[in-house]
């Protein structure tokens, strides 16, 4: 497999790997490709992908009207931090 | 075990089954949280008593949200959630008369077999302290399985209800996708995900299915199927039910024991009356079980659980930028397992992977569920042994292997995940004082034909209501 950058991969998707979670992945991702080796075996040509096991429609579009309605203190009653009524974070724009 | 407990008083019950969790839990390290049932109680006033579960104490996987109460799915970074609204489920189930107790452990946000990967630590099986409860609800298998309470909510993605009720000696049922709703479910994988049930007879995992089934808006997976009285159709004369032994499964399971307990099953099962035949899936599609599911299930993690920041919720850490909070909040909030598989999870979801990987996998399992399909055709059930050993030691358990053994005989009720067909393990005995069990999955929306068959091994193990007895 291609070298990887383990920590530019988790840093992607918001979070830090230390050095040896980063060991340990690289053994998991030797895994994974003897895994995808496993699938290349099958021919899949002309197969459809499997999203959701039944594909009848289930869902319709509903009426345009509020139920299950949550309130502004319910909303935010679970946010680390509030102010003003808004969840509150740093600056995002920099002066 | 439902009908014997209704002949107590309402609330000895309820207070017998919350003090049985309590004294359990420096042994079997079960619960995250124990209910306050006062309210509940007081609750059960404007129910009628001749509600399905009027009055009986039921324990919670820990990932279903319950308003006001602490839900956490086992993750650190969710261990200060209260939930402002009641899942689908928990809706039912206090309609019907149910008094939750607890929420139970599971391996965190559902991901992993064994239970140890939880934030409260590793759930132990009330049969033998020293061996894991299996996973990921094994917080709810060992509640059942140590008689604290009748009826416990688990989910099942891979097999997560299943195997830890095989471990357990009890009924572990995953009912058909869209059975019941997951509405207000902590997701895993969408599209494997399903809620289920643990019992400790068959008769009760019908009861509650009856409860806990029929359409729900609020999930657009939720079907419109007809729900039926389960319990009251049980009919555990099997004669002709047609019976397909999984021979896949058969080969790759090495301990003769649990293959000799099957084998007296399968000829108990045609002095009944049954149908038994052997069918074999394709090898090539067998060995594709494991990294089938670990691809798909992965990549839909990472993406539902993007969400999981500290910003609206959950644990917050420092950070002097929004990025840092959630960085810092994520790498703390999440355990080390849990953020690999999310890296594998999004590393097949970029677009230059998706074809070879994520895309891939998905028409393989169409090719699995077709191939499972085509042998169950004619047949009324696929059977196997749920698990190719007993509940392992925690040293022993370990997942991600590529042998015949790990790829088929510890992995094959996927299945059920990947087709949506209902499936069910029931215990057929024990070997060294640890319960064994088998496995089945019948077509979709015939839950039905698994009470049946599970209501005739019951009589003839003479299982039902067994539980283990805990020394506290």
């Amino acid at each position: 497999m291609e070298h990887i950058d383990f920590k530019k991969l988790a840093n992607q998707i918001m979070f830090d790997l230390d050095a040896q979670e980063q060991a340990e992945l690289k053994e998991e991702f030797d895994i994974l490709q003897e895994q995808i080796e496993l699938l290349d075996e099958i021919d899949t040509s002309d197969v459809e992908e499997m999203v959701y096991p039944f594909e009848q429609a289930m869902a319709y579009l509903r009426e345009d009207e509020a139920h299950h309605v949550l309130s502004q203190k319910e909303a935010l009653g679970n946010a680390a931090a509030v102010k003003m009524g808004h969840v509150h974070v740093p600056k995002v724009v920099k002066s | 075990m439902i009908e014997s407990l209704k002949k107590q008083d309402v609330r000895k019950r309820c207070e017998e089954a919350l003090q049985k969790a309590k004294e359990y839990q420096h042994v079997l390290n079960a619960v995250v949280t124990f209910y306050d049932i006062e309210e509940q109680l007081e609750g059960l006033n404007a129910i009628r008593e001749d509600a399905p579960l009027y009055g009986i104490p039921v324990v919670l996987k820990d990932n279903i949200n319950t308003k006001g109460v602490r839900t956490t799915a086992s993750s650190r970074i969710l261990d200060n959630y209260i939930p402002v609204y009641d899942a689908h489920i928990v809706e039912k189930l206090k309609a019907a008369g149910a008094v939750i107790i607890a929420k139970s452990s599971m391996d965190e946000l559902g991901m992993g077999g064994t239970n140890r990967n939880a934030y409260t630590g590793k759930v132990n099986n009330p049969w033998d302290v020293t061996r894991i409860s299996g996973g990921s609800s094994g917080g709810s298998a060992v509640l059942v399985a140590s008689g604290a309470v009748p009826i416990a909510i688990g989910t099942d993605t891979g097999d997560s209800i299943r195997k830890p009720a095989a471990y357990n000696g009890i009924i572990g049922l995953k009912p058909t996708y869209g059975r019941i709703s997951r509405y207000g479910v902590i997701p895993y994988a969408s599209s494997l995900d399903h809620v289920g049930l643990f019992a400790a007879a068959v008769h009760d995992a019908a009861k509650a299915l009856t409860v806990l089934a029929g359409r729900d808006d609020r999930d657009m997976t939720s079907s419109y199927e007809a729900v039926a009285d389960y319990e009251k159709a049980i009919n555990s004369d099997i004669g002709g039910k047609r019976i397909a032994v999984f021979d896949n499964v058969l080969e790759a399971i090495e301990d003769s024991r649990i293959l000799d307990n099957f084998k007296q099953l399968c000829e108990t099962l045609k002095k009944r009356g049954a149908i038994v035949e052997h069918v074999r899936l394709d090898d090539s599609l067998m060995n594709a079980l494991v990294p089938v599911y670990f691809i798909i299930s992965n990549a839909e993690a990472t993406a539902n659980h993007s969400n999981l920041d500290g910003i609206r919720f959950g644990m917050r850490e420092d950070g002097d930028t929004m990025e840092e909070i959630m960085i810092h909040t994520r790498t703390k909030g999440f355990s080390s397992y849990v953020r690999k598989r999310f890296v594998i999870g999004s590393y097949s979801l970029f677009e230059e992977n998706q074809e070879k990987i994520f895309r891939k996998a998905q028409k393989v399992r169409r090719k699995i569920v077709e191939e499972l399909a085509r042998v169950m055709n004619g047949y009324d059930v696929l059977l196997a042994p749920a698990a190719s050993t007993v509940a392992p030691h925690d040293e022993d358990a370990c997942e991600e292997k590529l042998s015949k053994t790990y790829l088929v005989a510890e992995n094959h009720m996927v299945l059920g995940n990947f087709s949506g067909y209902p499936s069910m393990s029931v215990p057929t005995g024990f070997l060294e004082h640890m319960p064994i069990g088998i496995n089945m999955t019948a077509h979709p929306f015939d839950e039905q034909s698994l009470f049946d068959i599970g209501a005739a091994i019951e009589e003839e193990t003479g299982l039902k209501d067994k539980i283990a007895e805990v020394k506290a």
